[in-house]
């Protein structure tokens, strides 16, 4: 009945049915009092011609509520659900009719439904991925390398990193929050940077520092930085420190510095040798012959050394740039050893040294670069005859096992502080002993014989007591 | 007649100081050579000297305490100083003559014939001044 309804609106159908069963129930009343009347039984059958058109009003309520009760159903819904405080989609419910407008408020419902179902996906799943972000950026922070601290205004502590607490020397980091910056700060440096941190003052623009612990750089030089941070609120400025250990930084800087030094010292003095003699022969006329030819001497030796020292510079800024590579072939070993023992040898007896080889009784077949090799084993031979006295004594042993090959320089030089045989192998490190400044020399040589131990696989191990000599081993695997 | 101007040559490259040797003894210099600093000091102390040529970085005693203690120490104040350095523009000239009293500084490689006016020129500088050093 209500299905055959379902085209017209409700306003219609209800009227429809209001004006139906009033009107039939006016009909039958008016019907049966005037059938009644002409009987003249109206009195007696006052009951039937009210009950009956009753009956027809009663059943055509009936009706009528039955036409509405779905949509007073979804009124109450609504209604509900918009007074409700948290206007949840869950509570409104389905309609189990089967019509057109049911069907409808179902299948909103559902979509309803479904979408905050997906909302609420959505929602959790980006809680989730905000959370794993912020442990992300936590971690971040944590793991920086460079020391980050955030302070209120009043310069205290509201958070830091790991690195922070560490360069502070203060692995309690948590103790750290609520405590003064510039306090903190000022026992990483000396006088003069504890006075650049007093006067940071409240300037917003970004400020930067280097900090010194002493005079000395080896104890610590650090970075800091300062940025003021105002939030989006325009409050009170936080502000954001980073603190950078440089130490290392600032100590090569000091290496290069020594190097170019160095290398300008290096440069000069063969070149004002070669220029003074050169000039003297070109002035002077009368210089005996044998003079003459002591004067060319000299000025080959000085480009020899020259030569030699450029050499070296370029053994060197090839191993900075990575680019030393080898050439491994089979080596006549007792070939060359024999050929950097004679170059060598030379120097040894100019300086009256004892200059003796000791070999193992089979040298096994080695594979390696002789060039490389060679002069890795000048540069060991002629700094343990550079740095043994006049009338000392330097030996170079030869032993070998199956696996690998040892070549010892041995002297009863001046020998290697315990404070400095650490630094040795180090580029452009040069002891300060006396005797060492006395000689020239880079402090380029033994990197370089270093490297090309490593590039074959092997490595340069060091002895020494100092005044009374050192060894140095070269040792490599025989393939 | 004037005796020889007595040059003291203070420098550790023996090659060098032979050079040096060499052509200001031609030119009539009266050259003494010392090895380091520490020899340089005793020649000043047991003679006179008109001028010391003196290497800035020698082993010991090196140029710079050399000329500190010829000024302070031995108080050779008419003593004329010419100090050379294998080190280039690290080396603040100006400060360094005010501070040590040093008439010239020369950069290695220098040329010998240079250091041999620098010299001239200096004891004629000096005789202008003090008579008695060139002409006694």
């Amino acid at each position: 009945m209500f299905v055959a309804h379902h085209n017209r609106s409700l306003t219609r159908r209800l009227s429809e049915q209001y004006l139906l069963f009033g009107l039939s129930g006016l009909f039958f009343f008016t019907v049966s009092a005037v059938y009644l009347s002409w009987h003249g039984s109206l009195l007696q059958s006052i009951p039937a011609a009210v009950g009956i058109p009753l009956v027809f009003l009663l059943l055509g309520s009936f009706v009528l509520r039955r036409t509405s009760y779905w949509h007073e159903n979804i009124e109450r819904q609504l209604t509900h659900f918009a007074n409700s405080e948290d206007h949840s989609v869950t509570e409104l419910r389905p309609l189990p009719a089967t019509d057109a407008l049911a069907a409808g408020w179902n299948q909103l419902l559902a979509r309803i439904l479904e979408h905050s179902a997906w909302n609420g996906v959505e929602r959790r799943l980006s809680e989730a991925v905000d959370t794993q972000q912020a442990k992300r950026w936590e971690a971040v922070f944590q793991d920086l390398t460079d020391g980050i601290a955030v302070c209120n205004s009043d310069g205290r502590i509201t958070q830091l990193n790991r690195s922070f607490a560490t360069l502070l020397q203060r692995p309690d980091s948590k103790n750290l929050v609520g405590m003064d910056i510039t306090d903190l700060l000022l026992g990483l440096a000396d006088e003069n940077s504890q006075e650049q941190i007093r006067g940071l003052g409240n300037n917003h623009a970004t400020q930067v520092l280097e900090i010194q612990k002493s005079a000395d750089p080896s104890q610590g030089v650090y970075r800091l930085s300062r940025t003021m941070h105002t939030g989006d609120s325009g409050g009170p400025a936080d502000s954001i420190w980073t603190l950078r250990d440089v130490t290392q930084q600032k100590l090569a800087e000091k290496a290069r510095e020594q190097f170019v030094f160095t290398a300008t010292h290096e440069l000069r003095t063969p070149l004002a040798n070669i220029r003074a003699y050169s000039e003297t022969l070109a002035l002077a006329s009368d210089i005996p012959f044998e003079q003459q030819q002591s004067f060319y001497n000299i000025i080959n030796n000085e480009a020899t050394r020259l030569a030699r020292f450029v050499d070296e510079l370029l053994n060197i800024s090839q191993m900075e740039a990575g680019a030393i590579t080898i050439q491994k072939h089979e080596v006549q070993l007792e070939r060359l050893l024999s050929e950097v023992l004679e170059s060598q040898r030379p120097v040894a007896t100019e300086k009256k040294q004892s200059f003796d080889s000791v070999f193992a009784p089979k040298l096994p077949k080695l594979m390696a670069d002789k060039d490389k090799l060679a002069a890795a084993l000048t540069n060991l031979i002629s700094n343990a005859i550079k740095y043994t006295p006049v009338g000392g004594k330097v030996t170079l042993r030869v032993d070998a096992d199956t696996t690998r090959i040892l070549f010892l320089v041995e002297d009863s030089g001046i020998g290697i502080s315990a404070d400095d045989l650490p630094k040795l192998c180090g580029k452009f490190f040069r002891s300060g002993d006396e005797r060492v400044q006395a000689e020239v020399g880079s402090g380029l040589g033994l990197a370089f014989a270093q490297e090309v131990a490593r590039l074959h696989g092997g490595s340069i191990s060091i002895r020494s007591q100092l005044n009374q000599g050192s060894c140095f081993t070269l040792e490599l695997p025989i393939r | 007649m004037s005796i020889a101007k007595r040059v003291l040559v203070a420098e550790d490259n023996v090659v060098l100081g032979d050079v040096i040797r060499f052509n200001l003894q031609r030119s009539g210099f009266a050259t003494t050579l010392a090895r380091n600093g520490n020899e340089a000091i005793q020649m000043l102390t047991e003679q006179t000297f008109d001028i010391l040529v003196t290497d800035y970085e020698m082993p010991g005693i090196d140029g710079e305490e050399l000329c500190h203690r010829v000024r302070n120490e031995l108080k050779c104040e008419s003593l004329r100083i010419v100090m050379c350095s294998a080190r280039g523009l690290e080396l603040d000239r100006d400060e360094l003559k005010v501070r040590l009293g040093i008439d010239a500084i020369l950069f290695k490689p220098f040329s010998i014939r240079e250091l041999t006016i620098l010299l001239e020129n200096l004891i004629i500088a000096a005789s202008d001044c003090d008579p008695q050093l060139v002409s006694n």
